[in-house]
């Protein structure tokens, strides 16, 4: 993460510690101006009123979390396999695995702020074959034995996760997390290149196909 | 644009929804929340009456884009003559990916009422050699990204926030290729800001 990132963050983790103050505030000024029968209602409509912009951002944040674990253990069984990848490959997949788990750290961190919980990851080989499933993930996981089956099926899981992105970026409506989602789908994407350079060499038109990154294979 | 086109197909809508879990609406649902953004400022609106329609802010967002893109367009085309080989047809493939942005936010603005502003006349910059015609397509690929990355929380519909991510995504791919012709980390950070 660059220095600039991270003051960008901070900046909006700023704006987020705000919120969470105006909501306190809120809660107490219902309590306080609350009869006796209205309490419960008064907080109530404090808590919607303030929870109602961030209640979809959550679930929005939670399905994105769950695709970079799915990811982060691909990433992680392909590393596994020593002698697959050349040197340079592996180190270039080893740094991918880093952006990744840094991605599954800055989401879990937003959601938890904004009340929700992070997903657990898939536990057993099963429950990762099911996850991806259910992303229709064009490659299997099953019987990746070289360098290029496990490539491609990384591109693939990168390129299911820019849609993802790509969706939630329509979805989402807090500013921070919009922002955190840009600079994530961008980094998606450019792994995504990266990884179609290694099946092609040179090839900038397979390497860089569209214009417009939409994470349809 | 259809808010179809943020993902094109049922079996992608239905993959992001199980993911998502139950607790996501269905259609209407979805295409309610896709109208509300992150920008609560100003304005009127000034295109159709159904949602999501395109504000005065947020043409005023795309113009700004656009003059970038205008800037981008420029440099490669004053850069391209100095590149051979892989470079040359690197920058060949992204100047078309800059026209193609061109041309999708000139539609844009056009259909939301607006009027596109126009390319300037003359690069900022006129490159001498290789390695200056790659750091300038870089810094013009940053101002890129830094743009979009400025735009997107403040865009009001849904459906222009996905096409300028697209754009965005488009942007940071072209970086890391630039940067691997240079030498360098194609892809240094986890996080693509316009400082990378």
């Amino acid at each position: 993460m660059t220095a600039r990132g991270t003051t960008r963050r901070e900046l909006l983790g700023g704006g987020v510690a705000a919120a969470t103050a105006a909501t306190a505030t809120a809660t107490a000024a219902a309590v306080a101006g609350a009869t006796a029968g209205g309490v419960a209602a008064s907080l109530l409509e404090a808590q919607s009123a303030s929870a109602a912009a961030s209640v979809d951002d959550v679930t929005v944040l939670v399905s994105l979390l769950r695709v970079e674990q799915v990811l982060v253990i691909a990433y992680e069984r392909t590393l596994a396999n020593p002698g697959i990848l050349p040197p340079a490959a592996q180190q270039l997949l080893s740094s991918f695995l880093g952006h990744e788990r840094a991605h599954v750290h800055a989401l879990s961190v937003n959601v938890a702020e904004l009340g929700g919980t992070a997903p657990t990851p898939p536990k057993s080989p099963a429950a990762f074959a099911s996850e991806l499933r259910q992303l229709r993930v064009r490659h299997s996981a099953a019987g990746l034995r070289t360098e290029r089956q496990h490539v491609r099926f990384l591109i693939d899981l990168e390129t299911v996760m820019a849609r993802h992105y790509r969706y939630a970026i329509a979805r989402l409506s807090g500013a921070r997390e919009l922002a955190i989602a840009a600079e994530i789908m961008a980094n998606e994407a450019q792994h995504e290149t990266v990884l179609r350079e290694l099946l092609a060499p040179g090839n900038v038109k397979r390497a860089v196909p569209s214009a417009f990154v939409a994470g349809i294979a | 644009m259809a808010f179809d086109e943020l993902i094109p197909d049922d079996r992608s809508r239905r993959a992001f929804l199980r993911t998502a879990g139950a607790g996501l609406a269905g259609g209407s649902g979805l295409l309610v929340a896709a109208c509300g953004g992150a920008g609560k400022a100003k304005t009127k609106r000034i295109a159709g009456s159904e949602p999501p329609a395109v504000r005065l802010a947020d043409i005023s967002i795309m113009n700004h884009v656009l003059d970038l893109e205008h800037a981008a367009v420029l440099a490669y085309t004053a850069g391209i003559p100095l590149l051979t080989g892989h470079g040359g047809a690197a920058a060949a493939q992204f100047l078309g990916h800059e026209l193609s942005h061109v041309a999708k936010l000139e539609s844009t603005i056009r259909g939301a009422g607006g009027k596109p502003n126009p390319p300037p006349a003359n690069p900022l910059s006129t490159p001498q050699d290789p390695t200056q015609v790659l750091d300038i397509l870089e810094a013009a690929e940053s101002s890129l990204v830094d743009a979009y990355l400025a735009a997107i929380p403040r865009l009001m519909p849904g459906w222009l926030r996905a096409v300028a991510a697209g754009m965005l995504a488009s942007e940071g791919q072209h970086i890391s290729v630039l940067r691997g012709l240079q030498g360098r980390r194609p892809v240094p950070a986890a996080f693509v800001t316009a400082s990378e």
